[in-house]
């Protein structure tokens, strides 16, 4: 079947539609003109009534050819609007052409089991996540001052990012081995008396909506510094609100995702339990079950900024949540600067208790009293 | 198993005709009218009382006299000649009459007459017709009561090595006489026949000398008891003691005597003390003179050496307490004085002697005869400082003089002549007991006036006060003594303050400062004060008191010299290891900011837990219960922790001595009042 290479036009004056993160509101970059997501909805439906009416149907046209490249294992697209070819790999679900910069989105990527449960739309925009970015850079005294004048973001893109969102009820039974020791002397002999106990725990939770990343091209490290999403501005998923951003489908399964999930929360109830063990002067632990029930998975697409800065031949990959702007990805580490600032630090801590010393010395208590 | 292996030989020994000779050295039990037993049936008869006296020690006695009239009287008087044993059982008969009578706690304890006169007569008069039948039933019913009296209550009273002290059958070659009662007895055989032979003759020199039984005993056990009950019991139960004869109120005083007593299994060793000998070897004698004499050779087992060095020791002790002062840790000693009457004065001197390091003795003694030789002898064997006053009384006069430099200059000219003025009434007077604190009183004043500011004149006596105030001060805090020596009319300032630095400065940190009109030069002692005034520093300071001594001001050139002392003494080099130490720890500590600053450029990790996406109040435990496996208890012995000192390091060097003077006592299992000390070589 072929892939068809889903394009949202204005209903207007036919131009490639975009989703704009501050109005929240589909928009045309050319006419101005703006629709909300479900108008565009609403639209697309009636065309699509069309074109089972009609043979030009748009959507079934030949226009949206699709034909892999075995050398390079990249899949090629045509732009429906300028007829250049978008190079994208297998989970590629969305994009924008290189040529006319119109948004193309795969339809495919997104029907049956790769249907999205929810989206989470963008709300900040790529200017907000280039002030992000040079607010990172700000007060980071061992950052290469080189870097922050010749580095230069290479690369910029606002990228849905497919996430496996796990809810769970958890049950957790620990047992642990306590004792407590109490000690008294009847003057002739000291006495010590331990008494163990076995410590019984369970405890029940529930998590909600633990995110682990469903891509492999994604660092896990990198997607996880991001949170936390506000899943409460979630909406069901709409291809609209792709207009514009890069998607990708996942491509980790969820059995394989879930277990990343289950090491977060079996942690946490961990230490909850642990908290719990409280008043005695040693505790090991010697087991833990864990059981999970009413388990939900979601597929959701989060929005996430993507930085690629190339510095010295180098390049540093930034992430931005793209709904709350929180900005993470490490910098590099002037050494240099690194040891002035301990020689400088050590100087002065230095300075202060050799003074003290000396001081201690000339008061009169002869060097002794530190 | 050693204790029943000696007195089954012992009985075995007695019992053999052949060594019967040995009976004479006994005591005799049993006593009767000639012809009524033969001599074999007496010997039985005794051998039989004497085995009852080893076995229970209780001595059971007989007499049959038929023409004493007085039975009681005569039963006392008996027993006060015949009766070897602390407890005994004497039963007298006359033609009419019988009479018992009980020696000792353990006698009257186990034999009342309510038993004697039932069991014990009863079985005595069963037997008829056999004189010997007769005694025997005594005998035997009365050690039969005493056993049964010795299995509930056990020989708490008496020594459990009966036969160690019985000296009567040691052979001549163990129990060295010299003549008279045994002064060597090597049961251990430590020193070779020659040795014991002359050790034994100068141990009987000494003792006749002196009047004064001189011991050494050597055993291989104790047994159970300590090594001084051990040797007091040896002194009192052999007799030792000279001069221990009743007095015509038939009192019969301790006798004078000193005994060693070695014990092989443990190394233990003591010396016990007797009589007049207790305050002859006091606690001090006995322990700082005695002891170090012949403990060392003891040590390296040179018995010999060591034996031959304790005579040596009690030889000197005894001369020394016969001359007139008894060997001791005190510096007033008044014959005649209690102990207690000595304590106070002694403390006293022996404070001023700590502060001061100026010894205050005072001797009197009657006994004394040539007062100058005495004194000199003192001066140079038994004063413990180098600077002292002495104070002798003798029989007809009373002498005084010091020694050392220091003391020569505090009583020099009027100071001495106050001290025999403050004296002479009392002495003459013969109030000792007056003449004592006069003397104390006054030789105190002298000593404690700290005049280390010396000036010929020209100087205020408030000037002079507050500057000996000053360096005093100094002297105590520092430990270094300073001395501003002044002589308008000195040639040498230099000469003049090393002569007095080597001649009366008897701190061992001490400077020296000597001045003339013109200028001022310093001597130091003492390598912490050499350490302290350096060369440059010196100059320094006689830069800043010459100035004075020019323009005549000798109170503000006293006062130069103690600040600038004081400046110096209390100067110390920076601890450069500390401050590296400070320093290092400095660089250590700025890492961790600079480390900080570090991690703020990594804002990537993976997360870890889920803590966020728990639903609030989700949380519930389900379960919270602690089930007790089981209690164990562990005992260890408690352990007091005691607080360690470490002594030393005072500047007078007195060290932490307990000793006050004469002789601490206590009394043996036989009621004697011995002294002495005990340990381990």
């Amino acid at each position: 079947m072929p892939q068809q290479l889903l394009e949202y036009r204005c209903p207007a004056c036919g131009a490639s539609l975009q989703f704009d993160s501050g109005s929240q509101q589909v928009v045309c970059p050319y006419c101005d003109s703006s629709f909300s997501p479900q108008e565009l909805i609403d639209y697309d439906s009636f065309l699509r009534e069309d074109a089972k009416n009609e043979t030009s149907d748009p959507w079934s046209k030949d226009t949206e050819r699709w034909e892999k490249d075995d050398a390079t294992g990249l899949n090629v697209y045509t732009c429906a609007a300028c007829g250049g070819e978008v190079l994208g790999d297998d989970t590629l679900a969305s994009a924008r052409c290189p040529f006319c910069d119109n948004t193309v989105i795969m339809k495919r990527q997104f029907t049956g089991e790769w249907k999205p449960d929810l989206v989470l739309p963008f709300k900040l925009d790529k200017k907000a996540a280039q002030d992000a970015f040079r607010k990172h850079l700000h007060g980071k005294k061992l950052l290469p001052k080189a870097f922050r004048s010749e580095s230069c973001i290479e690369e910029i893109k606002g990228m849905y990012v497919p996430f496996w969102l796990f809810s769970t009820d958890v049950s957790a039974s620990m047992r642990f081995k306590g004792s407590t020791s109490r000690a008294w002397s009847d003057g002739k002999y000291d006495y010590v008396e331990t008494s163990n106990y076995a410590l019984l725990r369970a405890a029940t939770a529930r998590f909600d909506r633990i995110p682990v990343d469903g891509s492999e091209k994604m660092d896990d490290a990198l997607m996880d510094s991001l949170e936390p999403f506000d899943y409460s501005a979630a909406v069901d998923f709409q291809t609209a609100y792709l207009s514009g951003f890069f998607s990708d489908r996942y491509d980790v399964e969820a059995d394989i995702s879930v277990k990343r999930a289950k090491t977060r929360f079996n942690k946490t109830m961990q230490d909850r339990i642990v908290a719990t063990t409280g008043g005695f002067s040693s505790v090991a632990a010697e087991s833990m079950t864990v059981s999970e029930h009413n388990n939900k998975r979601e597929y959701a697409l989060l929005p996430v900024w993507l930085l690629h800065v190339k510095w010295k031949d180098q390049l540093y990959t930034f992430a931005m949540n793209g709904q709350t702007g929180k900005l993470v990805g490490n910098l590099p580490l002037d050494k240099g600067r690194l040891w002035m600032y301990r020689l400088l630090y050590g100087g002065i801590f230095a300075g202060i208790l050799g003074g003290l010393v000396l001081l201690g010395h000339f008061m009169g208590c002869g060097g002794g009293c530190l | 198993m050693k204790r029943v292996f000696s007195i089954l030989l012992i009985a075995f020994l007695l019992i053999f005709p052949v060594l019967s000779v040995q009976a004479d050295d006994r005591p005799t039990y049993v006593f009767v009218d000639d012809g009524l037993l033969t001599a074999d049936e007496l010997s039985d008869l005794n051998t039989r009382a004497f085995m009852i006296s080893l076995d229970r020690h209780v001595g059971v006695y007989y007499f049959y006299y038929s023409d004493v009239e007085d039975l009681p009287s005569y039963v006392e008087q008996f027993a006060s000649e015949h009766v070897a044993e602390k407890n005994a059982l004497v039963l007298g008969f006359n033609a009419d009459y019988y009479y018992f009578l009980q020696i000792g706690s353990v006698a009257k304890e186990a034999l009342p007459d309510s038993v004697c006169e039932s069991t014990i007569l009863d079985a005595y008069r069963a037997v008829k017709g056999d004189p010997k039948g007769k005694l025997l039933a005594y005998l035997n019913t009365t050690d039969e009561i005493l056993k049964e009296y010795r299995d509930t209550h056990g020989f708490s009273d008496v020594f459990d090595v009966s036969g160690a002290y019985d000296l009567s059958d040691v052979p001549e070659e163990i129990a060295r006489t010299a003549g008279g009662k045994p002064t060597l007895v090597d049961k251990e055989h430590l020193l070779t026949d020659s040795q014991a032979e002359a050790l034994s003759q100068r141990l009987k020199e000494i003792g006749d000398a002196y009047r004064c039984d001189v011991v050494i005993v050597t055993v291989s056990t104790l047994g159970s008891k300590t090594s001084e009950a051990y040797a007091d019991d040896f002194f009192d139960y052999n007799g030792y003691g000279y001069g221990a004869v009743p007095d015509e109120n038939g009192v019969t005083r301790d006798g004078d005597g000193i005994l060693l007593l070695l014990s092989m299994e443990d190394r233990d060793f003591a010396v016990s003390t007797s009589g007049s000998a207790i305050r002859a070897f006091t606690d001090y004698g006995i322990q700082t003179y005695l002891e170090p004499l012949f403990l060392p050779y003891l040590s390296s087992n040179d018995y010999s050496g060591g034996f031959t060095a304790f005579a040596n020791g009690c030889d000197d002790l005894l001369k020394y307490a016969s001359e007139g002062v008894p060997y001791d840790y005190r510096r007033v000693y008044v014959d005649g004085w209690t102990d207690s009457q000595l304590l106070s004065c002694n403390d006293r001197a022996e404070s001023v002697a700590n502060e001061y390091g100026v010894g205050i003795y005072f001797i009197e003694n009657t006994a004394i005869g040539d007062v100058d030789a005495f004194l000199n002898d003192f001066i140079e064997n038994r004063t413990f400082e180098d600077n002292s006053i002495v104070l002798v009384h003798g029989a007809s006069r009373y002498s005084v003089k010091t020694s050392g430099a220091v003391a020569y200059a505090k009583f020099s000219g009027d100071a001495f002549t106050a001290v025999l003025r403050a004296v002479d009434p009392y002495l003459s007077a013969g109030d000792t007991k007056g003449a004592v604190t006069a003397y104390m009183d006054k030789c105190i004043e002298i000593v404690s006036d700290y005049g280390h500011v010396l000036t010929k004149g020209a100087i205020s006596d408030e000037a002079k006060n507050n500057g000996n105030l000053r360096l005093k001060q100094l002297f105590e805090e520092h430990g270094v003594a300073l001395y501003f020596l002044y002589d308008a009319e000195a040639a040498d300032p230099e000469a003049l303050a090393k002569s007095y630095l080597s001649d009366s400065v008897y701190e061992s940190n001490a400077v020296v400062l000597g001045a003339n009109r013109t200028g001022s030069a310093v001597a130091v002692k003492g390598g912490y004060a050499a350490e302290k005034f350096t060369g440059r520093r010196i100059a320094k300071l006689v830069k800043e008191v010459d100035p004075h001594l020019r323009e005549g001001d000798l109170s503000g050139a006293v006062n130069a010299f103690a600040e600038r002392s004081e400046k110096i003494i209390t100067w110390r080099p920076v601890n450069y290891l500390t401050l590296a130490i400070s320093v290092i720890a400095g660089l250590l500590f700025g890492m961790i900011p600079a480390n900080g600053l570090k991690r703020q450029l990594t804002s990537v990790s993976k997360q870890t837990n889920a803590e966020a996406y728990m639903q609030p109040q989700s949380f519930m435990m389900t379960q919270n219960s602690n089930v007790l496996l089981g209690k164990n208890t562990s005992r260890t012995v408690h352990v007091v922790q005691s607080s360690s000192s470490s002594g030393g390091g005072g500047r007078s060097g007195g060290g932490g001595s307990s000793f006050h003077g004469g002789s601490s006592t206590h009394t043996s299992s036989s009621g004697g009042t011995h002294g002495g000390h005990s340990g381990k070589f």
